[in-house]
């Protein structure tokens, strides 16, 4: 009987033991030597591209993941274009490390590229991989064009089990690459997650893309891709059967990006019957896409003037087009609408919230880079060398732009974190608290409360004050208390640090943006809470030297005295920086192009004339959300 | 040489050596023969498994390759039937010599804006 009694003791201490390590997706790893409770800043990339991707490879990209991890954390890497010798013509490197970085590879084609490029492999010698290894550019179409319609090529064979066999060899080395990249000791200087890219499209080539990314070692064995389903909805029920409700530890996030090419089809408000989302489809929503990435590459997708908006700040970084295709292609070439942008959409989802209660576009904010050369966090806009986003190789150095002139450089994914570990920044990931910058490593923090004292900011001690007195970035406005009126924002904001070569530039000011329910449609109202536009800050565009002077920092307490209790509102911040140069001005003036003698522009620098293409740009950051709900009455 | 083997021979060296606006997703200029490879190419990969783009593909480099093909033959049949006996084959030797150079803008490829007619039929 005693006996008995210890056995099972022992296994319910066994049980109890493993239980949490099961359920909260910890990972053996060392204590961090810098654990802040306050939490800090970290910034990374969580989307990137290496030549484990059909459009990176097809261009000349030869990273892998290992690469893109030595990268972020401080390396110099060789890239495109490549001599005789195979040796690269061009070298870059971060001016500081990154904290954290997910290499996010197209999944669609892993297997596709592995057979073609791997001799001996069934199906290497097969048309369609001598067209990838002659043509690659021609191959690029051919195969995107097939996956992109959920079909595979014939090399994969019946089911396409060839590829799927390939895929898993892939799909391996890229958590091995995340795995080594992963500081698991008390330094804690590097977190790498493991990730991918689901490569979906809608009509001609309507952007759905969405990276997804794991909160540690434990994934499916095999990535779920648009060639599994072409529908969203497919993904995150597979992502939720196969990892976060697998019991496994396995836990994941799904952020989509570029919805500003997305033909106003990534946020779709209705099912294809015409049925309007359910309760329990929002919910599913929400829960598998808490982000969305605002920034990259490919451009701005928070708001655009004209669509819905007459914000001023609505104009950065703006592509003129609204699908992938119009890219390349000018004749499809059409106006981006409002359900384009996100913030359009967080309006509609505070509709769907008084709806049926559940808001499907809760989404906190990140931006990254989405650099097909294998570069994480290469955002510097001096030294912009193009992100090869899906475009044809270099044949030789650049000579002019070295990139389309309507992209930019990218930006970065930023969190407030206790510490560098996967389980810590992957929290921050869950409870929104992030925000994405288009490249400098601004800090802005962002708090809710009720009762934050007006001289919050003079005490110093403003990220205790704000969780001691309220919700950060991403939170839910708890119910107002008895005889509060209106909610405070605490919002702080310090300048990029810069780096021992090259300072940051001062701040010019802090918005809000509010957005709230009236007669059931979304408005918006858009202030300036810290700092002032009038600075009469700028820039020499000569010479790209800043002129005036900004803030190192900027912090304020600002209470919306137009508060309706009985109105679903949501508040984000976003702080702007002085005026610089964009990187197509410092490229242009290398060149010396003289816009006033056309004749003496080369085509490679015809961009630098382009009208449309703003010289200067104010950098910036933008908050994860605040959300406020009315009480509900039952 | 009898006029007729004339233009056999100048058709053939134009189709293979006289670079032509090659048009579409990618543009460049490039010999008939070219578009040929890229047509057969896509068409075999069509007859694996047709799906749009492979036939949209194999139809604008087909399409194109007659196009240029039938306008050769009819320049080469002009050329030989006009020109004195030794003119066509000038012509064919000297395009020829300048194809050995890398004279054709080849979109599609690897690394390489301009080829040379060898390096497109390697």
């Amino acid at each position: 009987m005693t006996a008995r009694i210890r056995l099972t003791s022992a296994v319910l201490a066994l049980i109890v033991a493993l239980v949490p390590a099961i359920g909260s997706a910890a990972e053996p790893r060392e204590s961090c030597a810098n654990r802040d409770p306050l939490r800090r800043a970290l910034y990374g990339d969580l989307h990137v591209h290496t030549t484990y991707s059909l459009d990176a490879s097809t261009q000349d990209t030869r990273n892998k993941p290992a690469d893109a991890y030595r990268f972020a954390r401080g390396e110099a890497l060789g890239i495109q274009p490549y001599d005789d010798d195979d040796r690269a013509m061009r070298s870059v490197q971060l001016d500081r490390p990154l904290d954290f970085a997910a290499v996010t590879d197209h999944a669609e084609l892993f297997g596709e590229l592995s057979i073609c490029r791997t001799p001996g492999l069934p199906g290497h010698d097969n048309l369609a991989c001598q067209v990838y290894r002659r043509w690659p550019r021609l191959a690029f179409y051919l195969m995107n064009g097939r996956a992109s319609r959920g079909l595979r090529p014939a090399f994969c064979g019946e089911n396409g089990a060839r590829c799927v066999e390939a895929t898993r060899g892939i799909w391996q080395r890229m958590q091995q690459a995340a795995e080594e990249a992963y500081d698991r000791s008390d330094q804690c200087a590097f977190t790498s997650f493991v990730g991918y890219e689901w490569t979906g499209s809608g009509g001609l080539s309507n952007n759905l893309h969405r990276n997804v990314i794991f909160a540690n070692a434990t994934v499916p064995d095999l990535p779920i891709s648009f060639v599994d389903d072409t529908d969203p909805r497919f993904l995150w029920s597979e992502l939720e059967s196969r990892c976060r409700k697998a019991g496994t530890g396995c836990d994941v996030v799904v952020i989509p990006h570029n919805s500003n090419l997305s033909a106003e089809t990534m946020w779709l408000e209705e099912n294809p019957d015409g049925s309007p989302l359910t309760a329990e489809q929002a919910r599913a929503r929400a829960e598998a896409e808490p982000l969305v990435e605002v920034f990259q590459h490919k451009g701005e997708s928070e708001c655009r003037v004209g669509t819905g908006t007459t914000d001023e700040q609505c104009n950065f970084e703006q592509l003129p087009y609204d699908t992938m295709a119009a890219v390349s292609n000018t004749a499809l070439r059409s106006p981006p609408g409002p359900n384009n942008f996100v913030r359009s959409i967080l309006g509609v989802g505070l509709a769907e919230q008084a709806r049926i209660g559940v808001n499907p576009y809760a989404l906190g904010i990140i931006a990254s880079t989405d650099t097909h050369l294998g570069t994480p966090g290469y955002v510097d806009e001096r030294r912009h060398v193009g992100h090869g986003g899906a475009g044809p190789p270099l044949r030789g150095l650049p000579r002019g732009l070295p990139d389309a002139v309507e992209f930019n450089p990218g930006g970065l994914a930023a969190v407030w974190a206790e510490e560098n570990t996967r389980e810590s920044v992957f929290a921050a990931f869950r409870r929104k608290e992030t925000f994405g910058t288009s490249g400098p490593r601004i800090q802005l923090r962002l708090f809710g409360g009720w009762d934050y004292p007006a001289n919050v900011c003079a005490s110093g001690e403003v990220a205790a004050a704000g969780y001691a007195g309220g919700v950060p970035m991403g939170g839910q406005l708890a119910a107002p208390p008895s005889g509060a009126v209106s909610p405070t924002f605490l919002a702080a904001a310090l300048k990029d640090a810069g780096s021992p070569d090259r300072a940051g530039t001062d701040l010019q000011r802090i918005q809000i943006v509010k957005l709230w329910l009236e007669d059931g449609e979304p408005r918006e109202r858009v202030l300036d809470i810290a700092g002032t536009p009038d600075n009469g800050a700028d820039v020499d565009l000569a010479s790209c030297e800043p002129r005036g002077a900004g803030h190192a920092s900027l912090c304020t307490a600002w209470t919306d005295d137009s508060f309706d209790p009985a109105a679903p509102a949501l508040y984000y911040a976003r702080v702007l920086e002085n005026p610089t140069c964009r990187w197509s001005t410092w490229v242009c003036n290398e060149h010396a192009v003289d816009c006033s003698d056309e004749g003496s522009v080369s085509e490679e620098l015809a961009g630098c004339c382009d009208a449309s293409i703003p010289k200067s740009i104010q950098e910036r950051a933008w908050s994860s959300p605040i959300w406020y709900s009315p009480p509900t009455t039952d | 040489m009898s006029s007729v083997r004339a233009r056999r021979l100048l058709w053939v060296v134009l189709m293979v050596a006289l670079p032509v606006p090659m048009l579409g997703l990618e543009t460049g200029w490039v010999p008939v023969i070219r578009l040929l490879l890229l047509g057969g190419a896509t068409a075999g990969i069509a007859l694996q498994g047709p799906d749009d783009l492979s036939l949209l593909f194999t139809g604008m480099f087909l399409g194109q390759a007659a196009l240029w093909g039938l306008l050769q033959w009819w320049v080469a049949r002009s050329l030989a039937s006009r020109l004195p006996s030794f003119a066509p084959l000038a012509l064919a030797g000297t395009l020829l010599v300048a194809a050995l150079f890398p004279i054709y803008q080849t979109p599609y490829s690897a690394d390489r804006a301009a080829s040379s007619i060898l390096q497109i039929l390697e």
